[in-house]
């Protein structure tokens, strides 16, 4: 079976810093997978260096059959393929201010896939109903709610339909219901056969909604398997650690 | 900002013979144009990178998210501090007469020592320069009520 993710002994460094020490991971279709680890495990750096946003020094990265290579980040046009395959939900704030939420969606099929606005519109409203938000289609980002522009920020991404989606953090920001709505959201996703993998440090979270966790420590991934064997069974001090303060820790 | 009038008008005089005018118009334009980049590069600088990131993750090029997503944005912080520099571009101009070019406040003078009085003139002159500036400031309140709105 095709991977819609495969990562094998990534090594990335910042500064003189090395962040990830041989990561190997994989994402496959319809498949949500929980990268987790306390702050400055590397989560965030593995996420940017699979969506291209910054680099790794060895290891390669296949996403939905385009290679990445080690080194600089190449430039935007010949990342085209990779782009129209993987979206990505930031973790800190990414609407854009000046738009409108529907405009925030149809901004990329539009502009980047040469859609015409009507069409455009008619898949980001469905977009916008099936996450909850299109009663505020016309609002800015700046009035809408934590869980609401989280919401937006998902419909934007997902607007170009990728293969991969990738979520830094997507439940810091929300209180306990909305965190059950936004794995539910998540769960159709993965049953339309988006693949996604959500960096996390929140344990109850990737215990309800993930199949698979990947525990990410010092560099490398300690363990991996079922949110079952993993969050309760795991004798691996690093797991141990996550377990003890799954909320208590400030995002990365 | 007279100094650099000066130069360019007496201190290239030597090598190049610029009409006044256009002297001055180099001189504001280049002394202006320098206080407007600083402008625009901080507020082209203003936005936030994430934004910018999630441009290029959407697919959209770098000349499309400069147009799209940075320049828009980056124009309503420059707003104010553009009409500021404008408004005061425009009472710089009175600056010129030094380099011999006869403007508003010039010819008000000149005018003034002809009649021999200066109320009528200098207010004459106030209400002009009023003219000039009150719309272009007007303009940019109301764009800017409209932007912060949303």
């Amino acid at each position: 079976m095709t991977q819609a993710l495969d990562v094998r002994d990534v090594h990335a460094s910042r500064g003189p810093h090395q962040v990830l020490r041989g990561v190997t991971i994989d994402v496959a279709p319809g498949e949500i997978c929980a990268l987790m680890g306390t702050s400055g495990a590397g989560k965030t750096t593995m996420l940017r260096a699979i969506a291209a946003l910054g680099p790794f020094d060895s290891g390669s990265i296949v996403v939905d059959g385009f290679a990445l290579t080690p080194g600089h980040v190449p430039p935007e046009s010949k990342l085209r393929v990779l782009r129209r395959s993987v979206g990505m939900v930031f973790q800190q704030h990414s609407l854009f201010e000046h738009l409108s939420v529907i405009e925030n969606v149809t901004l990329a099929l539009v502009h980047a896939l040469g859609w015409t606005r009507e069409r455009a519109e008619t898949e980001a409203s469905a977009l916008l109903t099936t996450l909850g938000v299109a009663h505020r289609a016309a609002a800015f980002p700046r009035q809408l709610s934590g869980g609401e522009a989280q919401r937006v920020t998902i419909a934007r991404a997902l607007a170009p339909d990728p293969t991969l989606l990738l979520l830094d953090e997507p439940t810091s920001a929300l209180d306990p219901a909305r965190r059950t709505s936004l794995g539910e959201v998540l769960r159709a996703l993965a049953a339309e056969g988006h693949a996604l993998l959500i960096s996390t440090h929140d344990v109850d979270f990737a215990e309800a909604f993930a199949d698979r966790v990947a525990v990410l420590a010092k560099g490398v991934v300690v363990e991996e398997g079922s949110p079952r064997d993993i969050l309760s069974d795991s004798t691996h001090a690093d797991v141990r650690a996550l377990l003890r303060s799954p909320s208590a820790e400030p995002p990365e | 900002m007279l100094l650099q009038l000066f130069v360019l008008y007496y201190g290239l005089s030597g090598f190049i013979r610029l009409p006044a005018f256009v002297a001055a118009v180099l001189g504001l334009g280049l002394n202006y144009a320098a206080y407007e980049s600083e402008i625009y590069r901080a507020a082209l600088q203003a936005i936030p990178r994430s934004q910018l990131e999630a441009g290029r993750t959407l697919g959209l090029s770098e000349a499309q998210i400069l147009r799209l997503v940075r320049g828009p944005q980056a124009l309503r912080l420059a707003l104010a501090p553009m009409t500021n520099d404008f408004v005061a571009l425009l009472k710089d101009s009175s600056l010129v007469s030094v380099i011999t070019v006869v403007e508003l406040t010039k010819q008000t003078a000149i005018y003034a020592t002809n009649v021999g009085s200066w109320v009528v003139p200098g207010l004459l002159c106030s209400v002009i320069y009023l003219a000039l500036s009150l719309p272009l400031s007007r303009l940019a309140r109301r764009l800017e009520r409209k932007w912060s709105s949303i």
